[in-house]
């Protein structure tokens, strides 16, 4: 029984590579009004 | 009884309504540029990938936790990396490509044109106003 070989012909190698996007959190903040007013800082 | 800062829930509904309307393909790009953002195939575009059937796919899905909302994009292996480059942003694009709805960084990583590419699953989250 003819015994089966490998093909010697090369094949670039294909890798997998693996992306992980970062989570995202929205933070609202609405400042309504005098009382929500933030202090401005000027340089 | 002092006032509390509040948002509809029917307000957070329509940012992901409209996400999850629009939302067509994500890719995977070198950084944020016009010029990235407007390739589909080329340049800093290093990796395209359909998320379904427009407009309804089951690769986004929107949640809550009270009166909170999120999306999650779950995670999908994408056709061969286009360009070699390093991958530092991961964009939610509409149709057409012609609007970067939502972009989102990763960790950076180096990417050979012709392998492949697997994207993990991630969220966004917005919460009531604090």
């Amino acid at each position: 029984m003819e015994e089966n070989k490998p093909s010697t012909e090369e094949k670039p190698e294909v890798i997998t590579h693996f992306i992980q996007p970062h989570d995202v959190f929205i933070k609202v903040q609405w400042d309504f009004g005098p009382s929500g007013q933030k202090e401005s800082k000027e340089d | 009884m002092a006032g509390a800062k509040e948002c509809s829930t029917g307000v957070l509904d329509s940012i992901f309504g409209y996400l999850y309307g629009s939302t067509f393909r994500i890719h995977v790009t070198t950084d944020t540029s016009p010029t990235v953002l407007a390739s589909n195939s080329s340049g800093g575009c290093l990796v395209q990938s359909s998320v379904g059937s427009y407009p309804t796919t089951a690769y986004l899905t929107i949640g809550s936790s009270g009166n909170n909302r999120y999306m999650t994009i779950a995670a999908c292996s994408c056709d061969a990396v286009l360009n070699s480059g390093t991958a530092a942003c991961v964009v939610l694009f509409n149709v057409t490509c012609s609007e970067a709805m939502y972009v989102t960084t990763c960790t950076t990583q180096a990417l050979t044109a012709a392998n492949k590419c697997n994207i993990g699953t991630w969220t966004i989250t917005v919460n009531q106003p604090t």
